[in-house]
């Protein structure tokens, strides 16, 4: 188990109260990554779910160009995407310098969302949270992007 | 607004937010709605609003557009039968971020806002349901939009007119 405290207030948790913050504690772990670790494996079944305490943290994605890198702010949820599809993770997230990570295992997450357990679907719709409003900068960025590129 | 009938919900049992539900479930989730219709150019979602409802397509294709920072709308995608529509805002309580405008008459179920949440809050089965559902949805389009905007910054750096992006889940 983690301290609470370092969970309160965070971004990945809003929506979360004190004593449902003080509950998920209680089943994350603190993983403390060397500068260069690897935390997630593009291509691998992440382990669980993951917030980033300090940051950002540099994540890879492999193209058929070459890698391409971006950046994950601390504070919110990664590890997600693999743990809700079961699918292999979609990059590779990397310790930037050396970082606090919050980390909940696949089988301990999925343990804690059973029904008639409002705690659950709340802790749910907090990792859901983080997802959209990530895929919401991924689809701004696009936006962007692509009108950048008609410009020119 | 109407209930839906027997043949919406043959179409409902079909979209994917339905699917693994057993029959009494997913009876109880349709009831909870509405079936709404939109005219061809009609908007079901306009970028900025709060959320009302998010939408399952029983009929009908949709247009969605993000919007840029010059304000100008681009089409990220078309939405057919099956595909649900506005649940990011429902899910994140926040605004629309995207406009979705009917490509033809458009048949639809609407899930109100207020519905989802007491779904959710009280941890019901169809709720936490809903929540796996969208989450699957959610992964899918991650994944595709992910590959879109590294190869679309790629781009951008290749011309030397963007540095490192800020990305999000894996």
């Amino acid at each position: 188990m983690i301290r609470a405290s370092l969970l309160q207030g965070l971004p990945a948790l809003d929506g979360l109260d004190h004593d449902h913050v003080e509950r998920l504690a209680a089943h994350m772990s603190l993983v403390k990554a060397a500068e260069g670790q690897i935390l997630i494996h593009e291509g691998r079944r992440s382990p669980g779910a993951f917030v980033a305490l300090d940051g950002p943290l540099l994540v890879e994605k492999s193209l058929s160009s070459g890698p391409s890198q971006g950046l994950l702010p601390a504070g919110e949820w990664f590890g997600m995407v693999s743990l809700l599809d079961g699918l292999p993770a979609s990059a590779t997230v990397r310790a930037r310098s050396a970082v606090n990570v919050a980390a909940i295992g696949r089988a301990d997450f999925w343990a804690l969302i059973r029904p008639g357990e409002p705690f659950g679907a709340r802790l749910l719709r907090a990792v859901l949270e983080s997802l959209a409003l990530q895929l919401q900068r991924v689809d701004a960025a696009v936006v962007e992007a692509r009108g950048t590129l008609e410009l020119v | 607004m109407d209930a839906p009938n027997h043949s919406h919900r043959e179409l409902l049992l079909r979209s994917r937010i339905f699917a693994g539900l057993d029959a009494a479930e997913a009876e109880a989730l349709a009831e909870s709605g509405r079936v709404v219709r939109f005219a061809t150019d009609a908007p079901l979602v306009k970028h900025g609003d709060p959320a009302q409802a998010l939408y399952v397509l029983l009929k009908g294709t949709c247009d969605v557009f993000g919007r840029g920072s010059d304000r100008t709308d681009v089409l990220l995608a078309t939405a057919k039968a099956g595909e649900v529509l506005g649940e990011m805002a429902l899910v994140t309580r926040g605004a629309r971020a995207a406009t979705v405008i009917a490509a033809e008459p458009v048949v639809a179920w609407a899930l109100p806002a207020e519905v989802f949440e007491e779904l959710v809050q009280t941890g019901d089965v169809r709720g936490l349901h809903l929540l796996r559902a969208i989450g699957r949805d959610l992964c899918s389009r991650f994944r595709e939009s992910v590959v879109d905007s590294a190869t679309l910054q790629d781009e951008l750096r290749r011309r030397g007119l963007a540095g490192v992006s800020r990305w999000g889940a894996v």
